[in-house]
């Protein structure tokens, strides 16, 4: 039984592309529902011109799953550290003094050093909304979890370069769709399907990893 | 209960991919896919500064050739050789990572245990299964030398040579190897050699001389691109040997053949071929009735596709054929068999059409045809040998063998074990796949060798009943009294507590040693340290297509240290740890003289600028001692003497000779690709006609399998393991009639299989524990120590199927306890293979399985105290009568949940 999906190509162009409208109509309305201003007066003010200073080069923070868009994001979390408590995963950090000032205290993932397993215990456990419930079971995590996504450089791909590696394949939870094998364990990478987990970026063991999670620009 | 998972969600998804599927192909068809590395030359160049070194990696036994890159003394990395004909200028992870564990926790000191073992008084240690600093004492190179050939000489003294154990490795040069040999059997006159190609390859071994009288793999890696159907008998090869695995997949993307996997499992390998084409890629689901399965396949050629039965070759090349086609005829149709193998009947009649096919297109061409690989899992069967030989019936069966593309091949597990088997570095052989028991052999090697022919006689007359299993029994019951372990590790036998470790606590050890933390270190008594891959001068491998590859390297080990500062000789040049070879002359020489041998003239070796000793003059030594075998190497001096090119140059320049090469003209073309029938290259006195057996013909026979009062049989076998006095080799019978019937030494409780925990009583064991490798790791020892294979999988790991894991109340991550009548270790459960977050998740158990791969036995720690993973304290000892080879991948075994991940 195959599950490999359409756009097997997918390449850095196509994971670069805007986000299809589906997911932003979902995020618009999710953002709807957030700004129901019960948490709307953490720290509000100030956030002019943050998502797009903190997005602008691709740095943005790649935020624990579930996450609101950014700038809702940032105004929702109270900075309660709750989602990284419950971490069984210890992925989750936290922005210090070296960040800027609108997201001090909120939490993020670097997947090149310990990336997300999707367990979701800290949405499961987020008490502001600014991590949104999702079912660790949920049959389509995709359509859910949007923490940025994968970008593929076959220049630097071990197996594209004459090495037979694949464990980046072996690494993603959303395996043989969002990275499904070629011949000679080449990874083909299809964006449609990739949570940002970061479980690809964390196996790639080629330095700078070949595969790196972006986030998805949402600003 | 039928809860949406993402499995099922999938399969909706699955019918609409389909289609996108099929154009995906097409898309994929118009670009080549050649290995990408080929495509763009110069990607390699050598960065200055850089040192390359021609060798072959030092991980699976496909042999890969590799170029090792030093800056100064220090190794700092490997490329693939972009010039060789078996990986192509490709390479897997695992063989560009092999350098890095070469510097990590290393011994470099000569270390002898305060209390410790001595078979001259009776005195047993009491601190063995300690490696912990306090246990040992630091000592020069010198002493333990002397140490140990004067304990080894007195301990032959008293208790005779077969005292003495060795315990080699595949990792070894074949010139290591080959002195191994000659100083147990030459020097010590002992018969108990044993090494872990035992627990790897003796049942291919014993099969390619039953059927074909010599233990030689008759095809090349060529022979894949020319095949026209391929299968992989007890083999996950996308994991293990992942370069054939690439190559067959590449060949079936381009020419469409159909392929098989016979595993227990949905694996990687299944995986990947469906991928391709899921409409002629087959997957059997076996669990032991691989016997039965080719039997019926044979039935179906026979009953059905007559034509491909290959009569006229029978009838002039092989024995035994008639009772064979008499026998699989009467009693083994898929409907007779479906009981035993679960297959439905029209699934063997597929297999067999697609056999009968390929066999059609290979006869028509005059090359290609079927080729059948299979892997360690295969031959780790108490029928192993049968095992093999029934693979090999059905292709003599058919002609499917020796001609261009069609050929049973066995895929090594070590990078050397082809040496191992040539060397005959096991009990009971010689080297050049020729006996122990043929006089006029021994006294040619006696004469090689330089020792008197009947200190070979004496050994010829000694037994070591139970091979491997057996050096270690009869260590419990005191009959072998010292061991030397050489760059093998004692965790790769089966049931380490009961069987292995009380085994090594009584002995005297000898470990040759790199790791300062192997688990080896916990039972030595003195512990050498050694040099390893890449720190050689020089030596070489042979690969599973008998191709000879050198494995040069610095010719520099890590300096030896004495009392914290490096050692110097007694010329005050600096000692190093040296490679295996070179201590096994050391104290080859030694202990020839204490028994009043001389040790010069049996090890007359030169040493080189570095001190190490020449391994090519070893090696010529070797090629001049094959001279007339059906392993003939002299070609290779001849050309040397008419050339001027070493031995090992010309090796380096031909990237490979595959053996044999007995004339100048073949060792000048890269040696015999192919054996047997329609062998291209013929030479005079060739010692035998188109097969190896003394009539010059194959043999075939019918391997029986017959699961009635199964469990009376398999009962008898519980003891082993389990009562501290029960010994297989005071029950060969017992396994006979294993082996006889085709059974397994345990069969699980299966009507226990499918119920929740508590309607599980405590003394059933419901379920098969499968044991095998993971991919990312290569063995025991340094993949779990290199930073990425480290770092890409830790832990190990318990591949559950969902119902099982419900039924135990046991969640995805959980740590789980998987216990057997010997044993238990512990894991993290896997459940449903992708949908799994336990990385890394590519395989698919069936309901009532589980698997863990053995990498990861130690890599927690190699310590007893803290140590849960060792999967082979729960394996199970019975062996095949004639291979010796353990059947210990496929237990009865019980899980319980310990803790949440």
């Amino acid at each position: 039984m195959s599950k490999r999906a359409p756009g097997l190509e997918a390449d850095v162009a196509h994971a670069t592309s805007p986000p299809k409208p589906r997911r932003r109509e979902f995020l618009k309305s999710a953002a709807v529902i957030g700004s129901l201003a019960l948490f709307a007066r953490v720290r509000v003010g100030g956030l002019e011109g943050y998502v797009e200073a903190a997005t602008q080069n691709g740095n943005a923070y790649i935020r624990p799953p579930g996450a609101v868009d950014e700038e809702e994001f940032v105004r929702r979390c109270i900075r309660c550290h709750k989602c990284g408590e419950n971490c069984t995963n210890s992925c989750i950090r936290f922005v210090g003094a070296e960040g800027p000032a609108e997201a001090r205290g909120t939490p993020y993932i670097v997947p090149r050093e310990k990336a997300c397993v999707l367990c979701m215990k800290c949405n499961n456990n987020c008490p502001s909304g600014a991590l949104q419930f999702v079912d660790a079971d949920h049959p389509a995590l995709w359509e859910v979890v949007h923490m940025g996504t994968a970008e593929l450089d076959k220049n630097i791909c071990n197996s594209y370069q004459g090495y037979i590696c694949g464990v980046c394949i072996r690494a993603c939870p959303i395996g043989d769709l969002a990275l499904s094998a070629d011949l000679w364990e080449k990874p083909l990478l299809n964006p449609d399907y990739c949570v940002g987990c970061g479980l690809c970026e964390q196996s790639c063991f080629h330095m700078p990893q070949a595969l790196r999670i972006r986030n998805r620009g949402r600003a | 209960m039928s809860r949406f998972t993402r499995r099922n969600f999938l399969k909706g998804t699955a019918a609409g991919a389909g289609l996108a599927l099929a154009s995906g192909l097409v898309a994929c068809g118009e670009q080549k896919n050649e290995l990408a590395r080929s495509e763009q030359p110069g990607v390699t160049g050598k960065p200055a500064g850089r040192t390359e070194y021609q060798a072959q990696c030092p991980y699976c036994g496909v042999g890969c050739a590799t170029l090792i890159q030093a800056e100064g003394e220090r190794i700092v990395g490997m490329v693939p050789d972009q010039q060789s004909s078996v990986n192509k200028g490709v390479q897997c992870i695992k063989g560009l990572t092999a350098w890095e564990p070469t510097y990590i926790d290393r011994v470099t000191q000569c270390l002898v245990r305060k209390d410790m073992t001595d078979p001259e008084t009776g005195h047993v240690s009491e601190t063995k299964g300690r490696f912990d600093d306090d246990v040992w004492r630091e000592v020069t190179y010198e002493e333990a030398s002397k140490l140990v050939s004067e304990k080894i000489a007195a301990t032959i003294k008293m208790f005779g040579g077969n005292s003495i154990g060795l315990y080699g490795s595949g990792q070894l040069s074949l010139e290591g190897q080959y002195l191994e040999n000659k100083f147990m059997k030459g020097v010590i006159g002992s018969n108990t050699i044993e090494a872990n190609a035992r627990m790897c390859m003796t049942s291919a071994v014993t099969g390619y001389f039953k059927a074909l009288g010599s233990d030689t793999p008759p095809g090349c890696y060529e022979d894949i691109e020319l095949a026209d159907m391929i299968s992989f008998f007890g083999h996950n090869p996308r994991e293990s040997h992942p370069i054939v695995f690439w190559r067959v997949a590449d060949h079936k993307k381009k020419n469409g053949i159909p392929t098989l996997v016979v595993d227990p499992r949905r694996t990687a390998s299944v995986q990947g071929l469906e991928a391709i084409d899921p409409s002629n890629s087959y997957h059997a689901p076996l669990i032991n009735a691989d016997i039965s399965f080719l039997n019926s396949i044979g039935h179906v050629l026979i009953k059905e596709h007559n034509d491909v039965i290959a009569y006229d070759f029978l009838k002039e090349n092989v024995d035994g054929w008639e009772e064979y086609i008499a026998g699989v005829s009467e009693r083994y149709s898929p409907e007779q068999t479906q009981s035993m193998t679960g297959l439905e009947p029209e699934f063997v009649r597929t297999i067999a059409g697609h056999w009968a096919d390929a066999t059609r297109k290979g006869n028509a061409r005059g090359k290609g045809g079927v080729i059948t690989f299979w892997g360690i899992g295969y031959n780790q069967s108490v029928h192993g040998q049968h095992n093999v030989w029934s693979i090999i019936n059905l292709h003599l069966l058919t002609g499917n063998i020796g001609r261009p593309g069609a050929v049973p091949f066995s895929m090594t597990g070590q990078p050397n074990a082809m040496g191992e088997r040539l060397t005959g570095g096991l009990t009971g052989r010689l080297p050049f796949n020729i006996g122990l028991e043929n006089e006029q052999h021994r006294g040619w090697m006696a004469k090689n060798w330089n020792i008197p022919q009947a200190d070979l006689d004496a050994v010829a007359g000694l037994q070591n009943p139970g091979y491997a299993v057996g050096m270690m029994e009869r260590a419990i019951k005191g009959e072998v009294k010292a061991m030397f372990l050489i760059y093998a590790t004692h965790i790769d036998l089966p049931d380490t507590h009961n069987l292995v470790r009380r085994a090594l606590s009584k002995t005297f050890n000898v470990v040759q040693e790199i790791y300062r933390h192997a688990p080896n270190n916990l039972y030595a008594d003195v512990i050498i340290p050694a040099a390893t891959w890449g720190e050689w001068s020089n030596g070489l491998y042979i690969n599973s297509e008998r191709r000879l590859y050198v494995t040069d390297g610095l010719g520099k080990g890590p300096m030896m240290q004495y009392d914290g500062k490096d050692m110097v000789d007694a010329s005050g040049a600096p000692m190093r740890c040296k490679p295996d070879m070179d201590i096994v002359i050391d104290k080859g020489i030694e202990i020839a003289n204490l028994l009043g041998k001389d040790g010069h003239a049996i090890f007359p070796y030169p040493k080189l600028e570095n001190g190490n000793y020449d391994s090519e003059e070893v090696f010529r030594e070797f090629c001049r001692a094959s001279k007339g075998t059906d392993a003939d190497l002299s070609g290779i001096l001849e050309v040397e003497a008419q050339q001027g090119r070493s031995p090992y140059q010309q090796i380096r320049e031909l990237r490979g000779i595959q053996w044999p090469a007995p004339t100048f003209e073949i060792a000048l073309k890269g040696g015999t690709k192919r054996r047997y029938r329609e062998q291209e290259e013929g030479w005079e006195d060739k010692p035998y006609g188109v097969f190896r057996r003394e009539n010059g013909k194959a043999l075939m026979g019918v391997c029986e399998q017959d699961y009635t009062n199964r469990r009376e049989h398999i009962d008898k076998l519980s003891k082993f393991g389990t009562d501290p006095d029960a010994f297989t080799i005071d029950h060969i019978d017992e396994l006979k009639a294993i082996r006889d019937h085709g059974l397994t030494p345990e069969l699980p409780d299966f009507e226990y299989a499918d119920r929740p925990s508590t309607q599980v009583p405590a003394d059933k064991y419901p379920f098969w524990l499968l044991l095998g490798v993971v991919y990312e790791h290569f063995h025991t020892a340094k993949t779990i120590r290199g930073a990425t294979t480290r770092r890409l999988v830790p832990e190990q790991y318990v591949e559950l199927h969902p119902r099982d894991a419900e039924n135990h109340g046991i969640q995805d991550g959980d740590w789980i306890r998987v216990t057997t009548r010997r044993g238990s270790y512990e894991g993290r459960a896997q459940i449903d293979g992708a949908n799994s977050k336990i990385r890394p998740a590519r395989n698919i158990v069936q309901p009532g399985m589980i698997f863990s791969p053995w990498n990861l036995s130690v890599a927690d720690s190699a310590d007893p105290k803290e140590n849960k993973w060792l999967v082979n304290a729960v394996s199970h000892r019975a062996w095949d009568p004639i291979s010796g080879q353990a059947d210990f991948k496929k237990l009865a075994a019980k899980i319980e949940r310990v803790k949440a991940g």
